[in-house]
């Protein structure tokens, strides 16, 4: 989320260098005016206490650009953990990440893994909360894998508004349009999941999810025989529950 | 009478400050009276590469602040006179700098609202044409049978060093001292942009690797690192940026300038556009005619920044200040 997209990586560029730079420049500054008040006498009082007080700012400024970049990283990492579903791990170092600075993102990942964890109602809580110190506005992060939950915990109306924000944002697109179709497959709406899906009409088919889309608007055209061929392209051993009843449920259709 | 006044205050300022200013202005009415200016897409990418030097010459100025065993600037002096040597190498730098910067951003945001709004026709096709009657049909074709890791690795490291040509060579300058050589440079360096901005806002072109994207039968190959380059530069492109090859056109602009200034570097700098203008086709980026156009720009640009340079009424004060 924070590192990975060429923006971020500028902003954080920018952000970091700005407030080391910074602190180096009160750093100096009092230790020059420290140096000038031992070898002066003129305005030497006020020298000191100016080299005080730029000291206290150069530590103040110090302090908290550690707590600031120790957050960044701890989310950095969180992150990762997240997305290789070490779920425990990541909100641990979410959690400590918000402790040093507190962010919406990392309010926002605190809360995605507690959603994964069974911890639905603090999870949304936490996802309010990022959204509130983001003025309204939740991360397509946020949005997709909020819109993945509520999609593997069968609740396609709370899913549908997050994954078709989610598809607003490059990273994100594929994954949720795939998701997204499936769910207005359900619901009827076939005509949004061919438009949805026309975009990516030259894209070779190989996950599980893109094939089942596929096998469905298959069927829909009137074309039976392909739309099982293309269901029978996905091994049924290697299918969740979640899956295998999808699958067999498209299968029925086809058949009957 | 204040108006001739202020003509003359114009006159007297350094060009550059001038025209960051005047780029500037025109930009904002722009923006507050037309419907054309929207969106700013900054190039973030190519201002942080101007900004790098100017944090490098912070940090040296301040360590060498730190490291000076002389007695405190202004020790006699009162505090504000202290304050005033303190703060005086920062704001050297930032008026050296800070135009050139003003400059990229306007540049930068001047492409990237009149982009294919001008020319709404990509121009993909006479490019590719031309390119056809030299060679018979696309170099990006000729070159893909000798596609190689290593030689993937290798172009797109000199391809993505290109960001670097231009900041590093400035600041060698600049820490020279030759106030003249860097100043030189930058002028150019602009000059050559807005040129190019003109061309690429005139003819837009996506680039035969896009263009061409569903009758390549091979990939680059490029390894991880490379990998994470290539998304870095396209992520900061704004696109249809092909004609003439900017990416060429400045390492030679640069290399004129060293062949005045530092000499030594003159053959490996032209070494380096060799390179580049091979890792610009190998890498499916340009066309070959838009390699040789930035032969012709550069050069245009060089000449027409020291024409700038020479009458500007600002400029032959400075110089005649210099001199005496």
């Amino acid at each position: 989320m924070l590192i990975g997209s060429y923006t971020q990586w500028v902003k954080l560029l920018l952000m970091e260098g700005g407030k080391y730079l910074l602190l180096l420049v009160f750093a100096v500054l009092a230790a020059r005016l420290w140096r000038r008040a031992r070898a002066s006498a003129r305005d030497r009082g006020l020298t000191f206490g100016m080299a005080g007080l730029a000291g206290v700012i150069a530590a103040v400024i110090g302090y908290l650009s550690v707590r600031h970049s120790l957050s960044l990283l701890y989310l950095e990492y969180g992150v990762r953990a997240y997305e290789v579903n070490h779920l425990a791990a990541a909100l641990s170092l979410s959690q400590t990440s918000n402790s040093y600075w507190k962010t919406a993102d990392a309010t926002g990942q605190e809360g995605l893994c507690l959603l994964f964890l069974g911890q639905p109602e603090l999870g949304r809580d936490m996802l309010d909360r990022a959204r509130t110190m983001r003025k309204g506005v939740a991360s397509a992060y946020e949005q997709f894998y909020s819109g993945l939950y509520y999609f593997y915990d069968e609740q396609p109306d709370p899913a549908t508004p997050r994954l078709e924000a989610a598809t607003e944002n490059d990273h994100y697109r594929w994954q949720a349009t795939k998701l997204l179709a499936i769910i207005y497959l359900e619901k009827g709406r076939t005509a949004d999941a061919t438009r949805i899906m026309e975009p990516f009409g030259e894209m070779p088919a190989s996950e599980g999810d893109h094939l089942f889309v596929l096998a469905w608007l298959k069927l829909i055209e009137g074309k039976p025989s392909e739309a099982e061929a293309l269901l029978n392209r996905v091994p049924a051993e290697g299918l969740s529950p979640f899956w295998k009843a999808r699958f067999e449920k498209l299968r029925s259709r086809i058949r009957a | 009478m204040m108006l001739r006044r202020f003509y003359e205050f114009v006159l007297r300022c350094r060009l550059e400050n001038v025209m960051a200013v005047g780029v500037s202005v025109c930009l904002l009415a722009l923006f507050f009276t037309t419907r054309l200016f929207r969106q700013f897409e900054f190039g973030l990418w190519d201002l942080l590469f101007i900004l790098l030097p100017v944090g490098v010459l912070v940090v040296k100025a301040l360590i060498g602040m730190l490291a000076s065993g002389q007695n405190e600037v202004g020790a006699d002096g009162g505090i504000l006179d202290f304050f005033a040597d303190f703060f005086r190498p920062f704001a050297g730098i930032v008026r050296d700098w800070f135009p050139f910067f003003l400059l990229t951003a306007c540049y930068y945001s001047l492409f990237s609202n009149l982009v294919l709004r001008i020319n709404t026709r990509p121009a993909d096709e006479t490019l590719s044409r031309i390119d056809a009657w030299m060679f018979g049909t696309q170099a990006a074709f000729i070159l893909e049978p000798h596609i190689h890791p290593w030689i993937t690795d290798l172009l797109e490291t000199v391809y993505f060093s290109f960001v670097l040509c231009l900041p590093v060579t400035a600041l060698y300058f600049y820490l020279k001292k030759e106030k003249a050589a860097f100043r030189r440079l930058m002028m150019g360096y602009l000059t050559l942009m807005l040129m190019g901005i003109t061309s690429y806002v005139l003819v837009p072109a996506i680039g035969p690797e896009m263009y061409f994207a569903d009758r390549f039968t091979r990939g680059l190959q490029g390894q991880a690192i490379t990998r994470q380059m290539v998304h870095f530069i396209y992520s900061a492109r704004v696109g249809h940026d092909c004609f003439p090859s900017l990416h060429v056109g400045i390492p030679l602009l640069i290399s004129f300038y060293l062949r005045q200034y530092v000499k030594k570097a003159f053959v490996p700098a032209l070494i380096y556009v060799a390179l580049m203008c091979c890792a610009t086709i190998y890498l499916r980026a340009h066309y070959v005619i838009d390699v040789i156009a930035s032969f012709a720009y550069a050069p245009a640009a060089y000449w027409l920044n020291d024409l700038l340079l020479r009458h500007w009424p600002g400029e032959r004060l400075l110089y005649t200040n210099s001199t005496n």
